[in-house]
């Protein structure tokens, strides 16, 4: 304190004294993100699979037919694939997966299935980001009443048994063509996406909440509103932008536990509809048969844990190199 | 000064002048302590600011000085609206600001800033330097060329204009007090309140940004409000100086008079901490104050001071003992000498010593 007093009164120090000027380095936010994220080769290899497996999803037809030359419902070599007791033959040059029960393509059902899987998956947490967000930053910013009943929504839908819920749901309106709620909920794609979404969207909300709790005690909020600006402002210019490191971190965390959510749901088989290939519905498949027939098992199953293993190194990866303070 | 309300108690206190750019009178803010999660209950209150009074005159600047905790941010927050207050008024240019709405607010907004004490977390870590001094333009619609207005104000306040485009991790602490220090002054405000300002740098850095205001209150006309926990600090930059303890003005006076002649025994203690050198009275003895400052959710009865005032024992002659106006009544702050204000019901008087009693 002393030596401030002393310099200060002294008019020869200008204001613009370079000091402290020179140890700037010209560094975005992004750039540091990369570089960090960049040495991170576990984090790499998660991206490069979750790559390799959406190009395989975007381009499974043409793989399939361009590769195997037959479509995920194709029974044309029903015969050849099946022994005479109806048993499904494993892999072979023709089919490099083996056959499935009803003789199908087991490589082509698997990669259409990633398609099933990611599409499910991704559309739920997108979803379940938007709600969780909105929900999140209203609560964690404006308090008060909206903030516990937000909360308590949060804690409610979180501790409720979740699968024995999706079940019900999924069982009442899954189980009739004309679905349920008089026929406004209707079987299929959509049901899942739904079920999925209303399930996981409380997990986003609870960061995003807790994050704009601390956010919200920053001095900038305060600055921000002693320049009058108003809450839509604060909230989309000043609390926004410090959520997207942890949006994008959990989304990538929630993805995986979707994708295991859809496959749950379709071993059940109240997942995606019958024809849609689904890795839940061919380990279901696969388990009545897993002793003449593993590799019905093996390869779904297979898929199914590198997929989220991927989605779960990334997430992890991002959350290294987002935010490398939060210890683990 | 027709707005002046009948209301107005006829005390005489240094919460009325003419002409004052900002007034405060009679400010009070306690903040609720509650219990339970869904029925909430209040079961205390913090009075963090009691019956604040004083004005802020063009041009001038006036030093708030306390411990932590005394009330000194929340008095801040008050005067920008950034709080409601609990009861009391606050004027503006003789304009009675205290209910107004935001967007009545919103033209008073340009006038009276505010600079933070934090310089880590008072600038948003994910926006460029120029978004976080272009958002006044932005938020009350400035025409013309923002990014030359922007580069112009680093200019001005000594940071690189070319380091438009950067983000705040990338400067120093004393940097991004200057980038703050850029945004209160971009909409050419009358009043800045700086909320300790400096307290949070290092020392080195400190005489810096202090020089920079001084330099841009003399350029721009502005009056300060510039609070801070040390005395040294406040000295230099001020002409005025209010001490609070508790949430109360205890003391109000002349920079130099203040520190030569303090009048409120708190003010004394205080300045009897502060260094020699940097003091003008020799030999001036410590005080050492006894206990701890009160808790605010719980404050004393009659002078907040009283549990631990030194003078107040040497008045009723025995360590533990205070007289009983001390003890049961709140003294005003009444006018002690020419322009010099102090809440005690004895004051110090000139080359008073203190120290004794506390040791006594
Ligand atoms: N939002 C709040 N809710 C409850 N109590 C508060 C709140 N803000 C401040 N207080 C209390 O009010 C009192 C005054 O706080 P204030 O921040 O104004 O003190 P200060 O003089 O600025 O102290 P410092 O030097 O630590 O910044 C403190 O006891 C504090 O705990
Ligand atoms: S009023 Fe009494 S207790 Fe309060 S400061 Fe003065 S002498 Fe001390
Ligand atoms: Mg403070």
């Amino acid at each position: 304190m002393s030596q401030a007093i002393e310099d200060f009164g002294l008019p020869v120090q200008g204001p613009i004294s370079g000091q402290d000027t020179e140890q700037v380095e010209g560094r975005t936010p992004r750039q540091l993100f990369w570089l960090r994220f960049r040495q991170d080769k576990v984090a790499f290899v998660g991206l490069a699979v979750i790559l390799l497996l959406t190009l395989t999803a975007i381009f499974a037809p043409v793989i399939a037919d361009k590769v195997a030359h037959r479509g995920p419902n194709d029974q044309t070599l029903a015969r050849e694939m099946t022994d005479e007791f109806g048993l499904p033959k494993g892999p072979n040059e023709t089919y490099i997966f083996g056959a499935d029960k009803a003789g199908r393509d087991l490589f082509v059902r698997v990669i259409y299935g990633a398609r099933t899987s990611l599409l499910v998956a991704i559309v739920a947490t997108g979803i379940s980001v938007v709600i969780g967000v909105t929900l999140g930053m209203i609560a964690g910013f404006i308090g008060g009443k909206i903030d516990t009943i937000i909360s308590r929504l949060i804690d409610v839908i979180l501790s409720l048994p979740l699968l024995l819920f999706a079940i019900g749901i999924a069982a009442a309106c899954s189980t009739s063509k004309e679905g349920c709620l008089g026929g406004r909920i209707k079987p299929g794609l959509g049901l899942v996406v739904f079920i999925i979404a209303a399930f996981s969207w409380p997990y986003i909300a609870r960061i995003v909440r807790g994050n704009t709790l601390s956010i919200r005690e920053k001095e900038f909020i305060e600055a921000s509103r002693s320049l009058g600006a108003r809450n839509s402002r604060i909230m989309f210019r000043e609390v926004l932008p410090n959520l997207v490191a942890p949006i994008i971190i959990y989304a990538t965390l929630i993805i995986p536990n979707n994708i295991i959510f859809e496959a749950a749901l379709s071993f059940l088989g109240l997942g995606v509809p019958q024809k849609t290939p689904s890795w839940g519905r061919m380990l279901s498949d696969a388990s009545r048969l897993l002793e003449v027939a593993p590799w019905m098992m093996i390869f779904p199953a297979l898929f199914l844990v590198l997929t989220t293993l991927a989605f779960n190194l990334l997430g992890d990866g991002l959350r290294d190199a987002l935010d490398p303070r939060a210890g683990r | 000064m027709s707005q002046i309300a009948p209301t107005e108690p006829a005390s005489s206190g240094p919460g009325r002048r003419d002409g004052a750019l900002i007034e405060v009178r009679n400010l009070s803010k306690h903040f609720p302590v509650t219990e339970g999660i869904i029925f909430r209950k209040e079961v205390a209150r913090v009075q963090a600011v009691a019956d604040v009074s004083f004005t802020l005159m063009p041009g001038e600047t006036l030093g708030l000085v306390g411990e932590s905790g005394c009330g000194k941010s929340t008095t801040a927050r008050l005067i920008t609206k950034l709080l409601p207050a609990s009861s009391g008024q606050i004027f503006f240019e003789g304009r009675d600001i205290t209910k107004l709405s935001r967007r009545d607010m919103l033209p008073l907004r340009r006038e009276i800033q505010m600079i933070f004490q934090d310089p880590y977390s008072s600038v948003n870590p994910k926006q460029t330097v120029g978004q976080i001094i272009g958002a006044p333009f932005d938020i009350h619609k400035i025409p013309g060329d923002q990014k030359k207005q922007v580069r112009e104000l680093m200019d001005r306040v000594g940071l690189n204009p070319e380091h438009y485009n950067r983000y705040p991790h990338e400067f120093s602490g004393g940097q991004r007090q200057r980038i703050g220090v850029a945004r209160a002054l971009a909409l050419r405000p009358k009043v800045i309140i700086c909320d300790e300002p400096v307290s949070a740098l290092d020392v080195s850095i400190q005489a810096q940004i202090l020089n920079l205001l001084e330099d841009l209150q003399d350029e721009f006309k502005l009056t300060y409000l510039f609070i801070s926990h040390d005395l040294g600090v406040v000295r230099h930059i001020s002409d005025r100086i209010a001490v609070m303890y508790l949430g109360h003005v205890v003391e109000v006076a002349q920079a130099d008079e203040l520190y030569e002649d303090p009048k409120h025994p708190y003010t004394a203690a205080l300045l009897s901490a502060v260094p020699k050198a940097y003091s003008d009275t020799d030999a001036r003895e410590r005080v050492v104050l006894t206990g701890d400052v009160p808790s605010p959710m719980d404050p004393p009865s009659g002078c907040p001071f009283h549990p631990r005032c030194p003078k107040a024992r040497i008045v009723a002659g025995s360590k533990d003992k205070v007289p009983d106006n001390c003890r049961d009544v709140m003294p005003p702050l009444g006018e002690v000498a020419s322009n010099h204000y102090a809440a005690c019901w004895y004051p110090v008087d000139v080359g008073e010593k203190l120290h004794r009693a506390a040791h006594a």
